[in-house]
């Protein structure tokens, strides 16, 4: 009974510090709603640390060979990650832009 | 009294009139050389006309007007008359130059020909044929060389709160104004730019996707009229300018990081909002840039040379070649803000073109980033006696080949 008792003490301090845990991950990303530079963020790898190509990861760390790789290829730089400030009753999203020609 | 001794005496009276007040002919001053410039190579035609008038041992009077690139592409393309000026061809109205007085830190005024004055140098940030005059016909007897890339950021107000732009925001911003919503820019008052012969809406609009014909905005005529019309609406002005000059006035205008097309973030041309290395304009993360060319007119019976030396040795010390004034010109270039094509690792072969690779024969990383505002690597080693344990001397920097 008594091992039981503690069992259960274990198990509930264990599901509250988890909690607390993720609870904490909810808050900073609450506070890094507007932009988050590279520094403040844990999903941005410096040079030789991502791993993946650009369509699994957050950066590109091959040799690069498009431009799109270069653009997206893993730095130490400060970086700004905000959403769009485009209303979508301006725009859809969907490329053609509307004043490209 | 000869005609050089007259010149000479007219540009010491020229040098004693206050301020900007002179009726002076251009052509009067000694050794006189045109040059009609982009607006990101003022500080640096400045410092070039101050060393070649006072201190270079073959001293030119260079004599200067600061347009958008490809009014000063047509000025020299378009000068196909040997003895007269053609429409569109030649320079006008008033030119700057510096005196031989150093008390004199600012430049004076004097008139050029009424019926126009041959340019012997034409500076532009952008290729010819991204000019709307030459899209579909690339112009013919000049030469063209590209020379230090020359950046271009979108600008607010120190004081305004945005920090980047994506280049779809700026495609609406700059494409249809306060009509897009888009948030902060709600003033079409305070959009502004140089007008679509600028080198900066040309190379922007390249990125954000935007025709040179659907700009909407403020046209002003110079960089000071752009600062000041978004000056007035400080929260919501945005503006193109060329980082040479933005540079300059940091404390009082906000670079925006921009993030292009299929981009997963904003970056900034430096490193750091706050540095001046240019870092993300070298290694591909930043595209807004072009090279800064020098064109001339080729002489018609040696197709391959200059028809006018001056301008050839003017284009020399402006794409980094040589001394003026006892000065290397490649460190002129840095100090002046361009990034000599030696310091980067990305170039492009025509202004639309997307970027690619590049590894310079001779790289300049380390001499770059030492002389730089606030520069200096670490990792980079001086080499005073002229050797390096490893990689190559140049420049007194050790540099990886």
């Amino acid at each position: 009974m008594h091992t039981y008792k503690v069992f259960s003490l274990r198990l509930s301090g264990g599901l509250l510090l988890t909690a607390l845990a993720l609870l904490g991950s909810q808050l900073r990303c609450a506070d890094a709603n507007n932009y988050i530079t590279e520094d403040a963020d844990p999903t941005t790898i410096g040079d030789g640390g991502a791993k993946g190509d650009l369509a699994e990861g957050p950066c590109f760390m091959g040799t690069p060979t498009t431009e799109l790789q270069l653009l997206n290829r893993c730095t130490d730089a400060e970086k700004i990650e905000r959403g769009t400030h485009i209303p979508a009753t301006t725009w859809d999203g969907q490329l053609p832009l509307p004043y490209e020609k | 009294m000869s005609a050089k001794h007259l010149s000479v005496l007219l540009f010491v009276a020229a040098a004693a009139l206050p301020g900007r007040a002179s009726a002076l002919q251009c052509s009067s001053l000694p050794e006189p050389a045109y040059v009609i410039a982009t607006p990101s190579a003022e500080p640096m035609v400045q410092k070039v006309a101050s060393l070649l008038q006072r201190t270079d041992a073959q001293r030119m009077t260079v004599i200067y007007q600061i347009r958008p690139s490809c009014k000063a592409l047509e000025a020299v393309a378009r000068d196909t008359l040997p003895a007269s000026c053609a429409t569109d061809a030649c320079i006008r109205g008033k030119a700057l130059f510096f005196t031989l007085d150093p008390r004199d830190t600012e430049p004076k005024e004097c008139d050029l020909e009424s019926t126009g004055s041959k340019v012997d140098l034409a500076l532009s940030d952008v290729f010819p044929q991204t000019c709307p005059a030459f899209a579909q016909t690339a112009p013919s007897g000049i030469l063209d060389n590209p020379g230090p890339v020359s950046p271009y950021s979108l600008v607010m107000l120190r004081s305004a709160t945005e920090a980047a732009i994506h280049a779809e925001e700026a495609h609406f911003v700059f494409g249809a104004g306060k009509s897009a919503n888009i948030k902060p820019w709600f003033n079409d008052a305070v959009i502004a730019h140089l007008g679509t012969q600028d080198a900066g809406v040309l190379l922007v609009g390249n990125r954000i996707k935007l025709a040179s014909a659907r700009w909407r905005g403020t046209t002003v005529a110079s960089v000071d009229d752009l600062v000041s019309t978004i000056y007035n609406d400080a929260e919501h002005g945005i503006g193109i300018l060329p980082t040479t000059v933005v540079d300059r006035r940091r404390a009082e205008l906000r670079p925006l990081a921009f993030q292009a097309v299929g981009q997963k973030g904003s970056f900034f041309p430096d490193r750091r909002s706050t540095t001046y290395d240019k870092q993300n304009v070298r290694d591909g993360h930043y595209p807004l840039w072009g090279y800064l060319h020098t064109v001339l007119r080729q002489d018609p019976g040696n197709p391959g040379q200059p028809l006018s030396k001056k301008g050839s040795r003017l284009s020399d010390i402006f794409l980094g070649k040589g001394l003026v004034g006892g000065q290397d010109s490649q460190l002129l270039q840095v100090q002046n803000g361009f990034v000599p094509q030696c310091a980067m690792k990305v170039t492009r072969t025509s202004d639309p073109t997307p970027l690619s690779i590049y590894a310079p024969a001779e790289p300049c990383h380390c001499f770059f980033e030492h002389n730089v505002s606030q520069g200096g690597n670490p990792t980079c080693q001086q080499c005073p006696a002229g050797t390096c344990g490893s990689g190559v001397c140049r420049r007194k920097y050790c540099e990886a080949q």
